[in-house]
């Protein structure tokens, strides 16, 4: 980890690297920057960076407003992106901001809105929407056996269709904190942020095996949507693949952006993979039916 | 023109049955076709046909719950395909 130069609107300069990408982070929060040390281990933390994929800032806006209820902003290429959050929130618009601006600006990537894990060498990609338990699902199997490549987007290599790892960390929100802080309960993890849009978020570290395969790929297996009720028993199902496909597009993140290449790929790999629904209430026997799954 | 039905040649697929999704350049859009227009679209990916060919092998083949004739149905579909851009007429 290094920091660099103030730069041109203040701050040090902190450089990240997340899957393919390095991102330059910079910002004066140190309660930022010392919340991201915890979750980026130092390891992928570039010390030499003189390039980055990603500039992007997380500063304080400015006026007398400010001074009794501070305000922050993100911003990428020193443009605001998302809206200005409290500085209680900096962790996690930081998160969501680098989210975004992959999202926004990979296009050399089918970028799908979908979690992915992989073990023996084949790959579930998880997609879901917000609620039904995905994030939990992937802390709890990333902490048992699959190895994390991405809890939020899934990037796919148009030509290769392999799964590109950006094993960043795990947003968990409400009581899925303290359903994984008892599951795992040596898992590094951020402090609560609490009243965001999305309710307490806690970010959870990926295991070190993730982070120190970042740049092996992963072939996809599996398409697996995953939903939670607490009452349900952990069962995977086959589901029709065409209503799942319409559903998958619906959620791309680029899939518009890609026209044909666009669908020959996704068409390629609902081609490539079993079509699942997963629903489950209990996050161990979610673990013993995905172990079932891995060896099959 | 022959006046019989294509997949236009700009048009992407798959079979996934009993449905299908097809992609259209023309439009740019994405759609799951089911019941009669899937059925109507996989009988084309075979090879191009005239609407009354269609029309005999739907009658052969579905037992269409409408109260409309099967050459009603056909016809109607085929427009539906060709609106959105995935059938043409050669």
């Amino acid at each position: 980890m290094q920091f660099r130069r103030p730069e041109r609107h203040g701050g040090d300069t902190l450089f990240l690297r997340t899957g393919p990408f390095i991102v330059g982070l910079t910002t004066r929060i140190g309660a930022l920057t010392a919340a991201l040390r915890q979750l980026y281990p130092v390891a992928i933390v570039s010390d030499a960076a003189a390039f980055a994929d990603f500039h992007v800032a997380v500063r304080r806006m400015e006026g007398v407003r400010c001074w009794i209820k501070p305000i922050i902003r993100f911003e990428h290429d020193g443009v605001q992106v998302l809206r200005p959050l409290p500085l209680s929130q900096a962790l996690t618009l930081f998160e969501w901001g680098v989210n975004f601006t992959i999202s926004q600006t990979v296009h050399n990537y089918l970028v799908l809105h979908a979690a992915v894990i992989e073990r023996g060498g084949r790959a579930a990609i998880l997609p879901a929407a917000s609620g039904a338990g995905k994030s939990t699902l992937v802390a709890g199997l990333a902490y048992r056996g699959w190895r994390l490549l991405s809890d939020e987007l899934t990037l796919i290599d148009l030509d290769t269709l392999e799964l590109i790892p950006l094993a960043r960390p795990i947003s968990l929100k409400n009581r899925s904190i303290s359903i994984i802080r008892d599951f795992v309960p040596d898992a590094v993890m951020s402090h609560e942020v609490k009243n965001t849009i999305k309710g307490t978020v806690a970010l959870l570290r990926p295991p070190e095996d993730s982070i120190n395969r970042a740049s092996e790929t992963a072939k996809p297996a599996w398409f697996v949507f995953p939903t939670w009720n607490a009452e349900a028993r952990a069962e995977l199902r086959p589901v029709e693949k065409a209503g799942s496909f319409m559903a998958l597009c619906r959620n791309a993140v680029n899939y518009h952006i890609h026209g044909r290449r666009g669908f020959d790929a996704l068409a390629d790999l609902f081609d490539r993979c079993a079509c699942l629904q997963f629903r489950y209430g209990s996050l161990d026997d979610a673990v013993e039916v995905f172990a079932r799954l891995a060896a099959s | 023109m022959t006046g019989d039905w294509a997949i236009r040649d700009d048009v992407g697929w798959r079979v996934w049955d009993p449905d299908i999704i097809a992609y259209a350049d023309g439009s740019d859009e994405t759609f799951h076709l089911a019941d009669i227009s899937g059925w109507v679209f996989a009988y084309l990916t075979r090879r191009p046909a005239s609407e009354g060919e269609i029309v005999a092998a739907a009658r052969a083949t579905l037992a269409l719950a409408s109260s409309e004739s099967v050459e009603t149905v056909v016809r109607k579909t085929l427009a539906h395909l060709a609106e959105r851009q995935l059938v043409a007429q050669l």
